[in-house]
Formats: C-alpha cells, sequence, structure tokens
C-alpha cells in the first residue's frame, strides 16, 4: 500500500479511528443531504478533489468500519448500487461492516456483523488485538 | 478565544486552568491586540479582569504577558454588556445595558482602532446572532472537556464563513482565523 498521512509505523495492535465531518459549532448532521435535515448537505459546498483524495486514502488504511445503526441503514441503502472507476463504492462494499444497535434485526449489506451495544467494547477489544497493522475506521 | 475541540470555553465553573498556553500565541495575541483600541466584555469577564488587571503590572510575579496586556487593556477603552452591573471602578469603562446592535453599529462608525470581544461566551452569542462579528480568532485545544462553558449553545442562525488563514502551535493549538463569507 502507498504510504498516506493514515499509515502508522510499527502499531502492534489496531487502532480506532474517528472520522467525521462537523462544522464549527459541532453539528455533525446530514453531511450529505440525504436525511431531511434542515441544513442538510452543508458540506457539499466545501467538497474538492483534495478532500475526495483525503477520503480516499483513509478508506485505503481501513479494513473494517465502524458504524452506529442510523448512519449503517444510511450507508446500507446507499452504496450496494453504486460504482465508481476508482473502486471506492467495490471497497466500501466489500469491507467488513461492524454495525452496532440494539433496535435493528439483520444486517443484510455484504459482509455486515451486528453487534449489541453491551457486547461492543469487548468485542472491538477482542477484534483489536486479534489482528494487527490495520485500522478500523469509525465513521 | 479559547476554545476546547468540543467547543467549551471554560470548564462548568468557569475554570481556564485547562487552557494550552505558550509564548507563540502570547506573541500572536499580543499583536492582535495592537490592532485594537476597545474591549468588549460580558459581565462575568469584565468583573474577573477588573479584579485582576489594574493591578497586574505591578505584582512581582507577572509575567511579560500580564504586563504587556496589562498595559494594553487598562488604558484601553473597555465596554461592557450588562443589565445587572450598576457601576464600575475600572478606568475607561462604559456599561451598555440594552439595544446592542444600535450601540456596535454606533461604535463602528466612530474613528479608531479594531474592538475585540475578548471570551465572554453568552455576549459571544448574542453577537453572532445579531451578526456583529467582522473576524473570529479561534484557539481550538487539543481537549475535550466533556462539560463546560458552551460557546455556541444559544447561537440559533446558520452562517457561513470565510477561513482567512490557520495556524498550528507547537503545543497541539490550532489556531483558527475566520471573516465573513
Amino acid at each position: 500500500m502507498e504510504s498516506s498521512i493514515f499509515t502508522t509505523a510499527g502499531t502492534r495492535v489496531r487502532k480506532i479511528f474517528v472520522t467525521e465531518f462537523v462544522s464549527l459549532d459541532g453539528v455533525m448532521e446530514d453531511p450529505g443531504g440525504a436525511e431531511k435535515f434542515v441544513h442538510g448537505g452543508w458540506t457539499m459546498p466545501y467538497w474538492s478533489d483534495e478532500i475526495g483524495k483525503f477520503k480516499f486514502d483513509e478508506l485505503l488504511a481501513s479494513d473494517a468500519l465502524l458504524l452506529g445503526r442510523v448512519t449503517y441503514q444510511g450507508f446500507a441503502a446507499a452504496w450496494p448500487s453504486r460504482t465508481d472507476e476508482a473502486g471506492f463504492a467495490q471497497r466500501m462494499n466489500s469491507l467488513p461492516k461492524y454495525v452496532v444497535s440494539t433496535t435493528l434485526d439483520k444486517a443484510e449489506w455484504n459482509n455486515s456483523h451486528l453487534g449489541q451495544r453491551e457486547h461492543c467494547e469487548g468485542s472491538v477489544q477482542a477484534e483489536a488485538a486479534a489482528r494487527s497493522g490495520h485500522h478500523g475506521r469509525w465513521q | 478565544m479559547h476554545l476546547s475541540l468540543d467547543g467549551f470555553v471554560a470548564g462548568p465553573n468557569g475554570e481556564i486552568d485547562r487552557i494550552y498556553l505558550e509564548d507563540e500565541l502570547f506573541k500572536d495575541g499580543h499583536a492582535l491586540i495592537q490592532t485594537a483600541d476597545t474591549a468588549l466584555y460580558g459581565r462575568v469577564t469584565y468583573q474577573l479582569m477588573e479584579r485582576y488587571c489594574p493591578t497586574a503590572a505591578d505584582s512581582p510575579t507577572a509575567t511579560k504577558h500580564d504586563i504587556d496586556h496589562a498595559n494594553w487593556v487598562n488604558p484601553a477603552m473597555k465596554i461592557v454588556f450588562s443589565r445587572s452591573l450598576k457601576k464600575t471602578d475600572w478606568q475607561n469603562t462604559r456599561i451598555v445595558k440594552d439595544h446592542i446592535a444600535e450601540e456596535i453599529a454606533k461604535l463602528k462608525e466612530q474613528p479608531g482602532k479594531n474592538m475585540i470581544l475578548f471570551a465572554s461566551p453568552s455576549l459571544a452569542s448574542t453577537f453572532m446572532n445579531h451578526d456583529l462579528i467582522d473576524e473570529y480568532w479561534f484557539n481550538v485545544n487539543p481537549i475535550i472537556l466533556g462539560r463546560g462553558k458552551p460557546l455556541f449553545k444559544d447561537v440559533r442562525s446558520m452562517r457561513k464563513l470565510k477561513l482567512i488563514g490557520s495556524k498550528t502551535y507547537k503545543n497541539g493549538v490550532v489556531n483558527l482565523h475566520y471573516g465573513r463569507n
């Protein structure tokens, strides 16, 4: 893998990265505009090739996605039908997804793993300890 | 203005002991106040400053920053926005009780240097809601406080900003300088 700002040398346990779009006043709701929030899509005017590269590098440096139920359902509705030349969608669809929810019965998006909140901490620690050198990404 | 990553300007009881400081921050802060001749405060911040600034430069433990700031703020015009404050003994202070937007419009038309609002989170929210702020200087500290005095809690309107500049300090503080979009 090509070196990027996400590469960390000598990592023995997988790291958890949190990655968010956030406004100056700490709002992260509906950055893309699909959730009917009054300011939905607020990140769009600031999108650039540079941010696109950042998101792509970040995805390549991760080998698991950790998602809450709301974001998971949004992603699961959007990504399976998407394709792109660079392979961003293909990677989103193929990576293992870990979703934490007390209300979801099943998680049908390819390679999804559903966990209960009370089991989450132990599972994440076990995952982190079991494998090394790569990063989980909490989105 | 110093901010935690989660948008607090101080701890739950107004504590500011968690702020990350270093010489370079003081130097840039000092350069900024030299562009101004007027300080704007809410009552709480004003009363903190009033207790400390008039004699800060005389203390045997005063740092260069204490002396520089005291030398600027004591002769500067100070405007405190408060409905409850009746009188003050600190020189060159004016108390404004109401009609903040009109007062600021009048002040902007007077000749002089810039006006700086220091800390004062409630007043800053009011200024943001009235669109009175031309430039923001935030020092984002590398800390999540979890609880404290929030800066943005009462801000009610969306405002697009333009990033004028940013600077990363050695201690991890990032300065974000925004203007109107």
